[in-house]
């Protein structure tokens, strides 16, 4: 496992992503019963070690466009954490100036496309994307993650086919976390999602998604690929949902028992410390002192966001257009 | 100055600007037709030959015959378009819309916004409308009012091959997405297109002739049979006034206000469903900024709220005619 | 047999093919002479009025107002009382047969171009193939158009040679970085080519400027100059006029900026300034535009004199000037033997608004030099 090489401080990086993401989502959960968030919003708790180990072999300019449940995406890829809270509070300080939400998060700067409100919606993007870079000839790669239920829009089928024909450099990443909204995705879902894109000749992995190394690892490969003229992959990468479909969501619809089986189990983030601890990599000291710098950087990601000016009135009207009249 | 095609004028447009711009690129289904294929590449030049010879100037990789997947290709037109490139999309008919609304909708027309104007978004979407083809129901329709309706669109209904060549390397050259509406029944038009390049701002409309009883207000192809109409009512000592708004989003309302008032009657021609459509809305805009200067109703000619058929005698009924203009221009000019 | 005569549409410069009837200015009944303003017809490029070429009684008016008709058309009928209606419903008749005749089978006369110093020079030649010719020479933002009221009647006498300055209508920007000196330089290129050793040289504004530094260059072979609202006879002038014209690119601010240029703003339609737009939007337009501005003016100071030129010139000079010019204004003083003409009811384009009087004094001088 080649990640295990890496020096130490580019471990303790990945546990630090990896924590970041889940007490963002958990800090959000708890904030949502405040009333100051607006709306709901889609938590990516349980999904970590995907997002970190996908974006950990990326460049610094690769894309990656991201779903409704895209905070991991963005935390993964280099988002700002205080533009973020910002954002998810409606300020006008957030990555999108308090207009896009949840939902849309974005951050073009370090190569993130976007969540989406549109299940599979970012795929054809991504390709547009992948598209760009082979034009210019930057090397860049693109990354379209979705979840499972967007494999049964027509558009992923499209996606694959002009990804292909067109040897775009680009990997449709597939975290399947089990559930389409509150549906499970054996009751929805016809085939094999890996033998859906060989039907276009595009190579596929199945990935652990609790283990950011397989992630990485797997990732690495994809990438390499993409870069030298190979073409897309396909990730499918199972991952843990640990909460409901949205924050408000009292998820009855999976049992006690399974959601059980899957904190204690399937938890990425208690694989990791015993993994890297048992390799002796890190010390749990190291963990625990990471555990407690993030809980320093939400706790003033929260402050700075509730202090944060509300955006201005005339923003309803302004950025509609680069110029319109 | 040269006489060309409405077809010539937007090839020249596309032309001038893929040499301007190395980012400038086209994709769309046969665009060069015959990609692939045991004989002659570029054989179509595209389903109505728009796009002829830009595959040999250009190259496969900047005019890309795409697969019949709208979705795909114009989510990835949208997708370039946000990371550097100046995409030129084409949607054979405009009617396939149905099948890639949501990259158009809820994408490309809403980065902007939604990223806190953080984002550009230089896409044009060239696609062909309107009737008079005996298609039937899915290949003429005017669907104007549903791209003028979504704020982040720009829309464009050049009608005449001068406004085609303008109207589109202004569109290719402007940084939000644009849907450029073509008449299929326009292409063979041939008319006064310069040589060199020249772009017409957005939200300009033609005075296609002044007059000062009746103002007739015709978009896209319309604009043409508000003139017949106005040549006509003119034999009849009824001065009619044509203006083509050459755009709807932006619209020109000022132009459209300044003439509405000078002239008190208005007759809006417009080649779409009546219910909320541009029609509509223009006649709303007119009652709330000039209401006391009209003499009349204001009165629409569409087409009914019917599909398009496909029998000749039925198709022909459904487009609005130069004698339906005539004759709501007469009814406001009785109602003085 | 009683006197009839028609009134038709009449072909104002090469591209028009018809005419609207905008306002009858007499009425069936009154007694009109001829050079009588009867009736304002509105082309793709101004309104203009038609004065009468027949005297008699209004009898009959043929084309109603807003009718738009082709060039030749019968618009009305003028003839004595005596005459029936039997007659003129003939003569009407007998019209309706000629129309379209004349228009259609004419020689559309089109514009040549010439390289002079490596730029193409577009010009329209009317008239007689050789012997003294007259050059017109338009003004800034202008094109050889700006001689549609007046190149036709000049070219029933003489030769004449309607020219497109660099950077205008269909001649390239000059290559030379002095403006005004590349004007200079591609009318005398084009003079070359026609062969004759009298010129007549008539201009308009920045024109009139080119002109007076032609007219110095060409020495005996300059026959007369007539200049119409010349540059460079007065320090000052309305600046603003040439950047403004630069700057509108829509059609409302545009209207505003040309309606300064005559004396009555009803004449600029809606065609003309879609026309002049449409020249404006070009490619490297305003680049030439601007550094021919510049050539003429420092904000409202003039920046050449023109003086000095006509004081060399040992043919006839006059000048012609709109009494309501805003742009140039009448100059208090006019040097030497220089006559000035000032025309009641015109701004800055006397040759568009007054043409009648405008042909009458160009072909005057241009028939007292023989």
């Amino acid at each position: 496992m080649s990640a295990l090489q890496f020096p130490r401080e580019r471990i303790i990086g990945i546990y630090r992503s990896m924590r970041l993401i889940r007490r963002f989502e958990e800090r959000l959960m708890e904030e949502m019963s405040t009333g100051d968030i607006p709306g709901n919003t889609h938590l990516y708790a349980g999904q970590e070690a995907s997002a970190v180990g996908v974006c950990l072999a990326l460049r610094e300019d690769d894309y990656i466009s991201s779903t409704h449940r895209g905070h991991g995406h963005s935390i993964a890829k280099g988002c700002e954490i205080d533009a973020m809270m910002a954002e998810l509070f409606g300020r006008a300080t957030g990555t999108c100036a308090g207009k896009g939400g949840s939902q849309h998060i974005a951050d073009l700067r370090k190569g993130m496309l976007g969540a989406n409100g549109i299940v599979a919606g970012g795929a054809p993007i991504t390709c547009g994307a992948a598209l760009s870079a082979k034009l210019r000839g930057t090397e860049q790669v693109a990354v379209a993650f979705a979840g499972d239920g967007a494999m049964n829009e027509g558009v992923m089928a499209e996606s694959f086919n002009l990804a292909k024909i067109w040897m775009l450099p680009i990997i449709f990443v597939i975290e399947n976390n089990g559930y389409g909204e509150a549906t499970a995705n054996a009751h929805v879902s016809a085939g094999s999602f890996t033998r859906r894109a060989e039907g276009y000749d595009i190579p596929t992995d199945e990935v652990d998604g609790t283990d950011v190394f397989a992630v990485y690892e797997a990732t690495r490969v994809a990438v390499e690929r993409a870069r030298t003229g190979g073409g897309p992959t396909l990730l499918h990468i199972h991952v843990p949902r640990y909460f409901g479909h949205y924050s408000g969501d009292p998820d009855t619809y999976r049992s006690a028992d399974e959601k059980g089986e899957m904190r204690k189990n399937r938890d990425c983030l208690r694989l990791f410390r015993s993994r890297v601890e048992g390799a002796a990599l890190l010390e749990g000291a190291d963990l625990d002192q990471v555990e407690a710098e993030v809980e320093d950087q939400i706790n003033q990601a929260v402050a700075a966001a509730r202090a944060a000016p509300r955006p201005d009135a005339a923003a309803l009207h302004t950025d509609v257009y680069v110029k319109y009249m | 100055m040269a006489q060309k095609s409405y077809r010539q004028a937007i090839n020249e447009a596309l032309h001038a600007e893929m040499a301007r711009d190395p980012n400038v690129i086209l994709m769309g289904e046969d665009l060069t037709g015959g990609a692939g294929g045991s004989g002659v590449q570029d054989a179509w030049g595209g389903p109505f030959g728009v796009t002829r010879g830009l595959l040999g100037a250009y190259g496969p990789e900047r005019v890309r015959d795409t697969p019949i997947s709208e979705a795909a290709f114009i989510g990835a037109a949208a997708g370039a378009a946000l990371t550097g490139l100046r995409p030129v999309a084409e949607i054979m008919f405009i009617d396939f819309l149905g099948v890639c609304f949501d990259q158009i909708m809820n994408q490309a027309a809403k980065f902007r916004y939604m990223f806190g104007g953080r984002a550009r978004t230089p896409l044009v979407i060239r696609a062909t409308y309107g009737a008079g083809t005996r298609a039937g129901s899915q290949h003429t329709q005017a669907l104007h009012p549903i791209l003028t309706h979504i704020p982040g669109l720009k829309v464009v209904m050049p009608s005449t091959p001068y406004d085609a060549k303008g109207l589109l390397i202004q569109a290719i050259r402007d940084d939000d997405p644009v849907m450029f509406l073509e008449h299929k029944m326009l292409y063979d038009m041939v008319g006064e297109v310069p040589d060199r390049s020249y772009t017409i701002p957005f939200a300009e409309a033609r005075v296609v002739r002044d007059g000062k009883d009746v103002l007739l207000i015709g978009l896209g192809r319309m604009a043409h049979i508000a003139e017949a109409a106005a040549e006509e009512l003119a034999r009849n000592g009824i001065s009619a006034c044509v203006i083509d708004p050459r755009t709807t989003s932006p619209l020109d309302v000022e132009t459209l206000v300044e003439f509405a008032e000078k002239i008190g009657r208005v007759v809006i021609v417009d080649e779409a469903n009546p219910r909320c459509s541009v029609a509509a809305d223009i006649s709303a805009i007119l009652c709330e900024q000039c209401f006391d200067a009209l003499k009349g109703p204001i009165r629409m000619v569409t087409a009914p709220h019917t599909p398009v058929p496909y029998a000749p005698n039925l198709e022909d009924a459904y487009i609005p005619s130069a004698a339906r203009v005539v004759e709501a221009a007469q009814s406001l000019l009785r109602t003085r | 047999m009683s006197k009839i005569e028609a009134v038709t549409v009449p072909k104002w410069g090469m591209t028009m093919t018809e005419g609207t009837i905008v306002t009858w200015l007499v009425q069936e009944g009154d007694v009109i002479s001829k050079g009588d303003e009867i009736v304002e017809i509105e082309t793709s490029k101004l309104t203009n009025v038609v004065e009468s070429t027949a005297a008699g009684t209004l009898r009959r008016i043929v084309l109603a107002e807003g009718v738009t008709a082709p060039v030749g058309a019968l618009a009305a009928v003028v003839a004595d009382p005596a005459a029936t209606e039997e007659e003129l419903e003939a003569f009407i008749a007998s019209y309706a047969s000629r129309a379209g005749a004349g228009g259609e089978d004419a020689d559309v006369p089109t514009a040549r171009k010439v390289e002079v110093d490596g730029a193409a020079v577009n010009f329209l030649s009317l008239g007689a193939d050789e012997g003294p010719v007259a050059i017109l020479l338009h003004g800034f933002g202008g094109d050889l158009g700006t001689w549609m009221f007046n190149q036709d009647d000049l070219a029933a006498e003489l030769r004449t040679v309607a020219i497109d300055l660099p950077g205008h209508g269909g001649s390239a920007p000059t290559r030379n970085t002095d403006a005004f000196a590349g004007a200079v330089a591609a009318v005398l290129g084009v003079i070359e080519t026609l062969g004759t050793d009298r010129v007549h040289l008539v201009g308009h504004s920045f024109g009139g400027g080119v002109a007076a530094a032609v007219a110095r260059a060409l020495g005996d072979r300059a026959a007369t100059v007539s200049l119409i609202a010349p540059i460079g006879l007065g320090p000052q002038m309305a600046g603003d006029f040439l950047t403004d014209f630069i700057a509108a690119d829509r059609r409302r601010p545009l209207q505003k900026v040309l309606e300064r240029l005559v004396a009555d703003p009803g004449k600029i339609t809606a065609e003309m300034v879609e026309g002049t737009l449409s020249f404006k939007r070009l490619e490297e337009v305003p680049e030439a535009l601007t550094q021919i501005a510049a050539a003429i003016a420092d904000g409202n100071r003039q920046r050449r004199d023109i003086r000095g030129d006509l004081a060399a010139l040992r043919c006839p000079v006059q000048l012609i000037w709109g009494a309501q010019d805003q742009i140039l204004p009448v100059p208090s003083e006019v040097l030497g033997s220089a006559r000035l003409i000032t025309l009641e009811g015109a701004g800055h384009m006397p040759q568009m608004e007054a043409s009648g009087s405008v042909n009458r004094e160009l072909l005057t001088l241009i028939r007292s030099a023989g």
